[in-house]
Parts: C-alpha cells; structure tokens; sequence
C-alpha cells in the first residue's frame, strides 16, 4: 500500500504540474446555475410575458370585434390570433412547473382540434362563465379559435359569428387563453423561477434535465407530429394528409415551426448568455470529426431553418406539389432529434429517465 | 502429484468459521436493507408488474413475472428470508429461498440487470454450501448440538477468493485506450457533479477526470492482493471504505458501493475475526461450547467449488471469441464485471411492414422509458423487441410482419453512428451466442 501511495502521489503530481497552466474561470461553464439563470430571465421569463401581453391583446381585439362585428375588427382579431400563438409557440418548451403542476399542458394548443365537438359545444353554451372547465382540450385553445375565425371566408365568418353562442364561446376560448397565461406568468414569477434556478442537480427532477428533456421532446413533436404525421409516414398513408396540419384554417403551420425552431437554437446556446453549447464546448471532447459539437448541432438547427425557408407556399400546398421539400426537413429534423436525444444528452451527464434504476 | 496433496491438506485445513459467521450477518442485514429499498422505491410495480413485455435472459424465456399478488408474497418471504440469513434462522432452507427468489426476479427482464445484482446472487448460492450459521445463531441456540466453531480453509478461501474476481477484472477491463488516454466516460460524468459542495469544482477539471481513471483502473486491479497482505491489510481496507464510499456520493450506484464494503472483510484472517466474534459472544454471554470438528468427506465440495471458480475466471474473456468492439456489440459484456465503464446512448426506430402496410412504432407505446433506453444500446434486447413487436402486429392482422429498426448510438462522447442493419429483417433472425452480423461495424 505505502508504494500504491507513492505511484498515486506521482502521478497526482505529474498531472498537476503538466495542467497547472490552465487558465482559471475557463471551467464556469460547468457551472449549471449560469444556463439556469441566463434561460430563465433571458428566455423563459420574457416569452411568458409575451404570451400575456399577446394574449390581453387578443382579449382587446375581441372586445372591439364584439363592440362592431365588421371585417376590419375580424382582421385585427385574426392577426393578433397569429401573434398570440407565435408567442406561445416560445413558451411551448416551458411546460415544465406551473403549466404541468396545474395540468394545463393541453389545454393551450392542442390539434388537431375536433371541429364537431366546437359546434357541439357551441350549441350545448349555457351562458356559464366556467363552461369551458368541463370542455376537452382539443375544443378549446389557440386550434379551435382558429377553426372559428379562419375556416370559412370573412364574409361567411362574419355570419356565422352573429350567432351569440357562437361568439360568446369564442371569447370564453380567448378568455381562458389570457387566464392560463396570466396565471403561469404569476406562478413562474411568484416563485418557480427561483425555484428552478437553484435546482443545480443533474438527477432526473433536476432543472437543467428537465429543459433538455423538454428541449428534446419539443424537436420530437415537430419531427413526429407536425411532420411525420401530415406526410403520411407514421400512418403508412399513401397520401399526404394535410387536414392534420397544425394550422390547417390559417395555413400558418410554416410560420409556427419557424417559431419553434428559433426557441429551440434560444434554449441550445442561450441567446447571448451561456447555454448548452457553453457546457459542450467545456467538455471539450474529441468526436473524432474535428468538430464541436455544440457547432454541429447549431448548424443542423439552422439547415432546418434553411429547409422551412425553402418550401414554396403553405405547408398544406407544399404536401402536395413539393413534398420532396418538405420531406428534407422531415430527414433534417430527424437526425437534430438524434443529435440532441443522444450526443447531447450522453455528454450532459444527466439523468433522463425519471424511474432511473441504479446504475453499476 | 505430492504439490497438488499439499495444496488440498492446505486448502481442507480446519479453522475458525467467525469469517463465514461475520459475513453471514452482514449479507443478511444488506439484503434486508436492500430488499426494504427496493420495495419501497416502487420498484416491483415499476419494474416488474407494470411493462407489458419484459426482455428474458437467452435459454429462461420461460422465466417470467407471478401476478401482483404473488409477486409482493414473494418479495414479503424474500425480505423474511434476508432477515432469517442475518439471525441465522433456518439457515440452510432462508439462504436457499433467498438465492432461488432473488435469482429469479433478476431473471424476470435484463434491463435491471447490474454486476452487483449477479455478484448478489453468486454469493448467495455459494452461502448455501458454507457452514455460516453454525454458531451466533438462533439455530446455534436451537440446537446445541449442532454448534461448530470451524471450517474448511477453502470455504473462506472461496469468498475471497469471488471478491478478488470482481475487483480484478473490474480493473482489467478499465485498460482501454478510451479510459486510459481519454478518460472517457470520466470525463463526462464528473463534471455532471460540478454542483456538488466542496469536491464540485474539482470535479471539472480534466486532470481529475485523469487521475480517477488510472487510479481506479489500478485500485481495482491491485486492492485484492493489498487485502490479501498482512502488511498492507488495513490500509487497504481504509482505501476500500473512502473509495466505495466516493462512489456512493458520485454516482447513483444503489447498495453496490456498501456490498463491496463489507463483503472486504472477508480477507481479514481467520483469527482475528474470532477474536472479533468471540467479544461479541461474550458480550451476549452466548455459550462457547462447540462439537468436535466434523470428519466429513469435503472432496466433492472443494471439487464444486473449484469449478465454480474457474467458471467465473473464464467468463469475462469469452467476449474474445466476438469480431469488433465490445462495447459497441456488448456480445460478452454481462456477467464480466465491467462496472461503469462506458457511456452509452441510442435510439432505435422500429418499422414494421406487411405488404403495402407500414408503421412507425412509438416505443413509448410498448416499453417503460428505462427498457426502451436499454434497449436501444444493446443487440440482444433490439432483437427482442423486434420479435415481440412482430407478435403484436400478427395479432392485429399483418399476415408476415417485417420489422427493421433505424437505430443510432453514440459511445464515450463519439458522434453517434448507425447502430443496427436496417435493412434487415430482424424477425428472420433468431438470438443465438454466434456473432451478430447484423450489428453494423464500430470502425
């Protein structure tokens, strides 16, 4: 044992000595609480914060609507629809917290929606402000707004909507939208922020597993959800289906993945603060391609990015005449999902499986 | 002729059982701990009664889970029997109930499989042979006359013996160049633990993630042979207590870190440890009077034995008779004692097709999120499910179901690469211990 000392102090000090020049303070960037607190006032805060003023917007835009039913109040109400649920779209990987603990996740943006349970619960409306508490997820939220004010033409719209039901539904919809916002604001900012900043662990509760876990679920449901699924390919549809769109009435689908993707590149490299990246970048591990790989991940974010910008038209127009297009995007997504799903976390050194068994 | 004579007169000498007796009490009161952890985490509903489909060990895919009720009986008799082991109680049949039940639950589904579970299991039956409650017992107690102080020398010899088998080859298998020159997976997984107090900072440097790396590879090589030593017995055993406890506080490593713990104890000679166990007799006052050694024949115990252990030599190499890398085709890796070796992820995308018919499989639909990440880095599960899905589908009317998976992994910090042949039809194939051809080359 005295000579194991021995070789254990030797090589203690020849490694020392041969890493005594690294230069201090270039490790903080494993220091978790500098991604946990950039994300969070740099990115989460200010995108729940969006949603409620975007979603008040909406509530102000339906008010005028309301006050005078013509197409140039329906116009606005449309627009600040779009806006509203862009803004979601950044807020969609922060379902984590609040939004889960109130089992909110679905009741937001859920598609596709179901258009006869709208109309069967627009005719069922008994005047009731909390109506909507017994209504399911996918007849209510940013989907089914849609469905009621971008289905039809304007002019039909605008009939349809003289139906008092019909309208009083639609403003309970933007009513309950700008509550869940204003309330997972409040919660987040009334004490989960702090909650979730100081949570350095890397067990699977931990904070820092629980955005990379949401990150790579996120990239998931585009690539499954928003893809796969309208292309056909999951179902083994000969045809594409396009009526699975996530914004099937207002042929916005493009312009919300756009949104997703950019939040997706927010959360890997934390804007201008520290992000994943930083933490790769620390590792400093040889992939045995000569390059990072926090760089490779950020260049595939931004081929997707490139893809969506290439596709000609909406995607419901694109499915049909330039499916090769749309495809690319599909291939891309698949392997960011693999490089997030696997390299990424791998080199984390987190916990992602909740039930985690003990390891050996 | 004369050497091999020695050795045996050597090996069947008569000494003090307290070692077997002092190991006994500690195995029990651990797997009592152990079993009580367990239950309490969930783990039989999580692991056991909840999936639908559980990954079988090749040759007992008959071994399969008891419904709910049984199995918390059986869990219940297991943590009687624990208990029963430690107070020496029934010995014989508890030490035997308890090999059988925990041999089994591990057998249920190699997703839970760990090195510490197996070594659990080998010393549980090795117990069965070993005379470990013929005193400081409630049998003792029962039966006065079946009291012994003694056992064969190669009855302690065997633990020892199995302990220094773990360590060692855990140490030989540290002695790759991915451990060694790039301290990988080290290098990833201590700076996970940058946020703990004190040693987090540490933890972040690279040289840390070096000087664990070699010192652990020649910890585990050497420690058998330091305990082994009179000279460098206990400084060896202080080394065994902070290093295990180490682990414990990095990694989320279970009961693995205290079984080596006490299972180290084992090397202290046999007269020291009578020492030890007669204070605590006489502390208890526990009367002292012993029968005469037995004068039974031990031939066919040392011959089991003997096999038992040259059994355990030769498994960890039977890896060499694979082409490519073990880590990335794992043919040979279990039951080898590669303890926290390599960092490992995938996914695999299953698609199952019938004529025009094609379906993406969503595992999350079939598996827990723990069998599904096990699954996706190991060949022999991947096979599995792929037949079990291909039953699924014929169930639902697909007259010959192909499945072929898309499947990726990234090893010790590596790009990860295409995993598995998807052009392959993996319900053609059926898991045998030859060469899987269908896993796609690491190089």
């Amino acid at each position: 044992m005295r000579n194991l000392g021995i070789i254990g102090a030797g090589i203690m000090l020849a490694v020392l000595v041969s890493c005594g020049s690294e230069p201090n303070g270039m490790e903080d960037n494993f220091d978790r609480s500098k991604i946990l607190n950039n994300v969070t006032d740099n990115i989460i805060l200010p995108a729940w914060r969006d949603l409620v003023d975007h979603t008040a917007d909406l509530q102000s835009k339906f008010q005028a609507f309301e006050a005078s039913a013509n197409e140039t109040t329906l116009k606005a109400l449309k627009a600040s629809w779009l806006q509203a649920r862009l803004s979601w779209k950044a807020c969609e990987p922060f379902k984590f917290g609040p939004l889960e603990s109130r089992g909110l996740e679905n009741a937001v943006d859920l598609w596709p929606v179901s258009t006869s349970g709208i109309e069967t619960a627009i005719s069922n409306y008994n005047g009731s402000d909390s109506y909507l508490t017994q209504i399911g997820s996918d007849r209510k939220g940013f989907g089914s707004i849609e469905y009621l004010l971008l289905a039809t033409s304007d002019a039909e719209t605008l009939t349809a909507l003289a139906d008092a039901n019909r309208k009083a539904y639609l403003g309970l919809l933007i009513d309950e939208l700008a509550e869940i916002a204003a309330t997972i604001q409040s919660d987040w900012t009334g004490g989960y922020a702090d909650e979730f900043r100081t949570d350095l662990g890397n067990d699977a509760g931990a904070s820092t597993t629980l955005m990379a876990n949401e990150l790579i679920y996120h990239v998931e449901v585009t690539k499954n959800y928003r893809l796969e699924t309208p292309l056909g390919i999951r179902s083994g549809s000969a045809t594409p289906l396009p009526e699975t769109l996530e914004s099937y009435y207002a042929h916005e689908s493009k312009a919300l993945i756009g949104a997703s993707l950019d939040i997706t590149l927010s959360i890997f490299t934390g804007d201008q603060g520290s992000g994943f990246d930083d933490y790769l970048d620390e590792l400093n591990i040889d992939d045995g391609e000569g390059k990072a790989l926090s760089e490779v991940i950020v260049e595939q974010i931004q081929l997707c990015q490139s893809d969506l910008a290439a596709i000609n038209g909406t995607l419901a127009e694109a499915l049909e005449s330039d499916k090769t297009a749309v495809e690319k995007l599909y291939v891309d997504l698949k392997e960011l999902t693999l490089l997030i799903k696997t390299d990424m976390m791998s080199q984390l050194g987190l916990l992602v499986v909740f039930s985690d068994n003990d390891g050996d | 002729m004369t050497n091999l004579a020695t050795i045996s007169n050597h090996l069947k000498r008569e000494v003090s059982n307290a070692p077997l007796v002092l190991f006994r009490i500690a195995f029990g009161v651990l797997m009592t701990a152990s079993v009580i952890r367990f239950m309490l985490n969930g783990w039989v509903e999580e692991f056991y009664l909840k999936p639908t489909f559980h990954f079988t060990y090749y040759g007992f895919e008959w071994v399969q889970p008891l419904p709910e009720w049984a199995m918390y009986v059986l869990f219940g008799m297991m943590l009687i029997s624990s208990v029963f082991i430690a107070i020496g109680a029934f010995y014989r049949l508890s030490i035997s109930f308890f090999f059988l039940s925990f041999t089994y639950v591990e057998l249920i589904d190699k997703t839970y499989y760990l090195n510490h579970y197996y070594f659990v299991s080998l010393m549980a039956f090795i117990l069965i042979w070993l005379p470990a409650a013929g005193r400081f017992s409630v049998d003792a107690m029962r039966k006065p006359n079946s009291r012994i102080n003694s056992c064969r020398f190669y009855e302690i010899a065997i633990i020892r013996l199995q302990v220094g088998i773990v360590y060692f080859f855990a140490g030989a298998a540290k002695l790759n160049a991915d451990w060694l020159l790039k301290a990988m997976p080290l290098k990833i997984w201590l700076p996970a633990n940058s946020h703990l107090p004190v040693i987090g900072s540490l933890l972040t440097k690279t040289w840390v993630a070096y000087f664990f790396s070699w010192f652990g590879a020649l910890y585990d090589l050497t420690v058998p042979f330091f305990l082994s030593m009179k000279r460098t017995r206990w400084v060896a055993y202080l080394s065994v207590i902070s290093f295990h406890l180490l682990t414990a506080f990095l990694f989320p490593i279970g009961v693995f870190p205290y079984v080596m713990i006490l299972s180290a104890i084992i090397f202290f000679p046999s007269e020291l440890q009578e020492k030890w166990l007669q204070k605590l007799e006489n502390w208890m006052s526990i009367s002292k009077t012993f029968k005469s050694s037995t004068a039974y024949s031990n031939n066919w115990k040392l011959g089991v034995f003997s096999a038992f252990i040259l059994l355990q030599l030769a498994m960890p190499w039977r890896y060499l008779m694979y082409p490519g890398s073990l880590f990335w085709h794992e043919q040979g890796y279990r039951f080898s004692w590669r303890v926290m070796l390599m960092e490992k992820m995938g996914q695999a995308t299953f698609v199952v097709k019938d004529g025009d018919q094609k379906v993406i499989i969503d595992n999350r639909k079939h598996l827990t999120p723990l069998q599904e990440k096990m699954m996706a880095t190991q060949p022999d599960m991947i096979l599995q499910y792929a037949h079990y899905l291909e039953g699924v589908y014929e169930l639902q009317g697909f007259k010959n179901p192909q499945v072929s998976t898309e499947a990726y992994v990234t090893l010790n910090g590596r790009r990860s690469k295409q995993f598995i042949d998807e052009q392959v039809d993996l319900t053609e194939i059926e898991d045998s211990w030859k060469h899987k051809s269908w896993v796609l080359s690491y190089e």
